[in-house]
């Protein structure tokens, strides 16, 4: 990926180069990819788009429970699979597209093969135990290959099987959890992970490739403290902890991708949030009075908050690419 | 980012193709979740325009007044107008965003009050209406928008007609347009790209809806059934693939490849041949071109839009009714097949060729046999446990649990059906107010081996007719190893009749159920194998 073409046509348009020049210079500048990077894609594109195709087929056939094939053929067939495809993820270069995809089919392959022996021994066992088991058996797959779409799968189960969990138990504490409580839960679950993630991609042992993981675990608690932010709000009475619990989030959140380790996503995420918020609040202090002038100056005052925070963003984006040049290249090689 | 531009314009200099310094009116570069924020941020703020204006003058919308509605409406997106093109600030432009989005709900609003919500003239109109603000309005986000709601009204409008598929081809087939002249129409492309942006949006949003083609036509199309209305899925499929096919052909020319020459022959005929393996999985070949274009014209946010298009179109395939899970499956797993296939072949032809993986040249040798005893543990721990519930199956002891009547909905859900048994609430009676608990419950069978609850008491001394079983409480349901029943798709009827769910039960009154049966005894059904 680059940006030439853009830069090229965009001077183009401004009239900075000719339209005679405009094939010329997006030849010379290489703006176009070439063969070999068709090549290339192509291949990527065939690799995963069969390797999607054969795990969904393959989840397709057991969810179809077929009584024509006994289980035990069934179950043979999964094992096999599962073993050729291992034996071939060994053989391939690791670290590459496809010993991630092969990873990935592996992992899929679990999956079906857990579910399987869920729907053939209808033991009832309680689902979450399914998700977290496919997640516990899928942790080493994850570690060694340190892609992040292996790791997203991964942090995706572990959120279902604990939603499950909860879903179960509610009861079992003795007082009954509410709603907000999940939320309170949701957030504080992907706040761990986040961190765990970032210690361990600062640690000296590497186990993942990109920052997309910690990102969407970062994006899912944001979401959470926001909407626990809102409800604090509008009703006080019960969730007298939403408040405090959003500020803090929102600061240290804040406060560390700005000044530790710069992340502009999440910085935009927690203007998103703080803009949100702002606006809940000033609708909450015209509750009384929420008529034709309150409108005009929460509609005045959301745009003039989210135009301020889109300039300062784009500053922020400029500096920081000023001060490290070489880091964003490498961060969209990484992607 | 100001950096990978400086060099670009240099180099540039360096071979004469520029005449100026360096451009002060520099490209926009802001990544994609700054504009997200700032669309977002405006979307709330026009609601509460709205709001504003309504409370103002709300007698227009209360009164027969549409007309007068859609024209002050009509002065909002003037107004709007106006503000883009005289201010760059961003502040007005997020106002003027605000107050064009506020017109254009009272335009829709009137519009919907003179026709009516299922008269498709009207949708027709503000297709229209939303298609000239694209063109017409020099705001990028306002641009996006506009060409989306076109998109969108022009679909439902023609969907109200009982003509399907027509206008996700369209869509396609602008969008590909756009982005194939991109270097010829350079000039335009301030209104060009935003709009292309909104046909993506709108494309990858109609595949979606067209998955439901036939539920869809059945519950909108009142008109009579014409040439349109029959053979309009036929042409946009063949629009489409018009479109494939086209993109093929510009790639190759600008690779300079000749058609007849081998490569060109080998890339239409796979074109081709994942045109008609996609055809059946609805939007698929949607999200390609996207991916493809994202990839051609080096736009990232193109090539995740794609990517995340055809994994949610292939989840939505499980739900698509047309055809049963075993042929889907089957086509799935083919498609599969011939993918990988033709990696091995791209892979073994190409061996001599270098490859643009970043090398890593970390030690690894260890991480092959984690992955390999990772995968031999998973098969073991699955083995065990097939294992003994073999042996339970074989050695347990049958005992049949009473079945509640079955809510019949629930067999409609396919493929499995929820059970539950009479004996759920006497013991949920005994056991009290608890919302989730684990225990044994204690059961009598008589000659058919139907159970009947004695007591909860686990001290009890067991006759040679007595069981425990093991019982769960999950949520204030009671489950006996479960409640659901699995079956093969599409065999619902079979278990309607099902009157008692068989279990095998171990000595410490672990239980699987293995079957149903109905009022006589009679097996219905199994899963042992």
């Amino acid at each position: 990926m680059n940006s030439k073409r853009q830069h090229i046509l965009h001077w183009a348009e401004q009239g900075y180069i000719s339209p005679d020049d405009v094939d010329a210079a997006l030849s010379l500048s290489h703006a176009n990819p070439g063969n070999l990077q068709w090549f290339q894609f192509i291949k990527n594109l065939f690799l995963w788009l069969g390797v999607i195709s054969l795990a969904a087929g393959t989840l397709f056939f057991f969810a179809f429970n077929w009584d024509e094939m006994s289980n035990l053929v069934k179950f043979a067939l999964v094992q096999t699979t599962l073993v050729v495809i291992t034996l071939v993820y060994t053989k391939l270069k690791p670290f590459t597209l496809p010993s991630t995809a092969i990873a990935f089919l592996m992992v899929m392959l679990i999956g079906a093969l857990l579910a399987l022996s869920g729907q053939v021994y209808q033991t009832g066992a309680d689902p979450w135990q399914l998700f977290a088991i496919w997640a516990l058996f899928m942790t080493p797959i994850a570690v060694i290959n340190r892609a992040s779409t292996l790791w997203l799968l991964w942090v995706l189960l572990i959120n279902l099987s604990c939603y499950l969990y909860y879903y179960d138990f509610r009861g079992v504490f003795g007082i009954l959890l509410h709603y907000d409580d999940l939320v309170g839960l949701f957030l504080l679950f992907n706040t761990l992970l986040a961190i765990a993630f970032e210690v361990l991609q600062q640690g000296k042992t590497r186990c993942l490739d990109n920052r997309l993981v910690v990102q969407t675990c970062l994006l899912a608690s944001g979401i959470a403290a926001t909407w626990l932010a809102i409800w604090a709000i509008f009703d006080e009475a019960t969730l007298q902890w939403g408040l405090p619990c959003y500020l803090v989030w929102i600061l240290c959140t804040y406060l560390y991708y700005r000044y530790r380790l710069f992340d502009l996503f999440i910085i935009s995420g927690c203007v998103t949030s703080t803009i949100v918020i702002a606006s809940s609040l000033l609708i909450y202090i015209f509750n009384d009075a929420l008529e034709s002038d309150a409108f005009l100056i929460i509609a005045i005052f959301i745009i003039g908050l989210s135009s301020s925070a889109g300039i300062w963003l784009k500053k922020l984006s400029k500096e920081h690419a000023a001060d490290q040049p070489i880091a964003s290249d490498k961060e969209h090689h990484d992607a | 980012m100001r950096n990978s531009g400086n060099e670009l314009w240099l180099e540039l200099q360096r071979n004469n193709l520029t005449r100026a310094d360096y451009p002060e009116n520099e490209l926009d570069l802001s990544p994609w979740y700054i504009k997200t924020m700032q669309g977002f941020a405006g979307w709330i703020a026009a609601l509460f325009l709205l709001a504003f204006v309504g409370t103002i003058i709300g007698s227009l919308f209360i009164y027969d007044n549409q007309v007068l509605l859609a024209l002050c409406g009509l002065v909002c997106c003037t107004a709007a107008y106006f503000i883009f093109r005289n201010d760059k600030t961003p502040f007005l432009e997020q106002l003027g965003l605000a107050i064009s989005l506020c017109g254009q709900f009272m335009v829709a609003w009137g519009i919907f009050t003179v026709f009516s919500i299922s008269d498709s003239s009207a949708f027709l109109i503000l297709a229209l209406f939303q298609g000239a603000l694209a063109l017409v309005m020099p705001n990028f986000l306002h641009r996006v928008f506009s060409s989306w709601f076109a998109m969108v009204a022009l679909f439902w409008g023609l969907n109200q007609q009982g003509i399907f598929g027509l206008d996700s081809a369209l869509a396609a087939a602008l969008f590909t347009l756009i982005w194939i002249k991109e270097e010829h129409w350079y000039k335009y492309r301030s209104h060009l790209l935003p709009i292309s942006f909104g046909l993506a949006i709108s494309l990858l949003q109609f595949s979606g809806h067209f998955l439901f083609q036939h539920e869809l036509s059945h519950y909108l199309s009142r008109a009579e059934v014409g040439f349109l209305q029959q053979y309009s899925p036929l042409i946009g499929s063949l629009v489409l693939a018009g479109t494939c096919v086209y993109l093929v052909f510009a790639i190759l020319s600008e690779q300079k490849i000749k058609l007849a020459s081998p490569s060109g022959s080998i890339a239409v005929i796979a074109t081709l041949m994942l045109l008609g393996l996609s055809f059946n999985i609805a939007g698929v070949s949607s999200a390609l071109l996207i991916l493809l274009i994202g990839f051609f014209r080096q736009r990232l946010i193109l090539m995740a839009l794609g990517i995340l298009a055809l994994i949610s179109f292939i989840s939505w395939y499980y739900y698509s009714l047309s055809e049963t899970l075993l042929v889907k499956s089957i086509y799935l797993l083919s498609i599969g097949a011939v993918c990988l296939t033709v990696v091995g072949a791209l892979h073994y032809f190409s061996k001599a060729q270098p490859t643009l993986d970043p090398a890593n040249s970390a030690p690894v040798k260890g991480k092959k046999w984690i992955a390999l005893a990772t995968i031999l543990i998973v098969l073991a721990c699955i083995n065990i446990n097939i294992y003994q519930k073999e042996s339970l199956i074989r050695e347990g002891q049958s005992v049949l649990l009473k079945l509640a009547p079955v809510d019949p909905r629930s067999l409609m859900q396919g493929d499995y059906m929820r059970l539950r048994y009479t004996m759920s609430q006497t013991i949920q009676y005994a056991v009290g107010d608890s919302e989730s608990v684990d225990g044994f419950a204690i059961v009598q069978l008589d000659q058919h081996n139907v159970a009947q609850f004695i007591t909860l008491n686990p001290d009890t001394e067991l006759s040679p007719q007595q069981h425990k079983l093991h019982y769960r409480i999950r949520d204030g349901v009671l489950k006996f190893a479960t409640n659901a029943f699995f079956f093969q798709e599409g065999s619902a009827k079979i278990y309607e009749k099902a009157r008692y769910g068989e279990f095998k039960v171990s000595p410490t009154g672990e239980m699987l159920l293995v079957g149903l049966r109905d009022d006589q005894y009679t097996l219905l059904g199994t899963n042992s194998p």
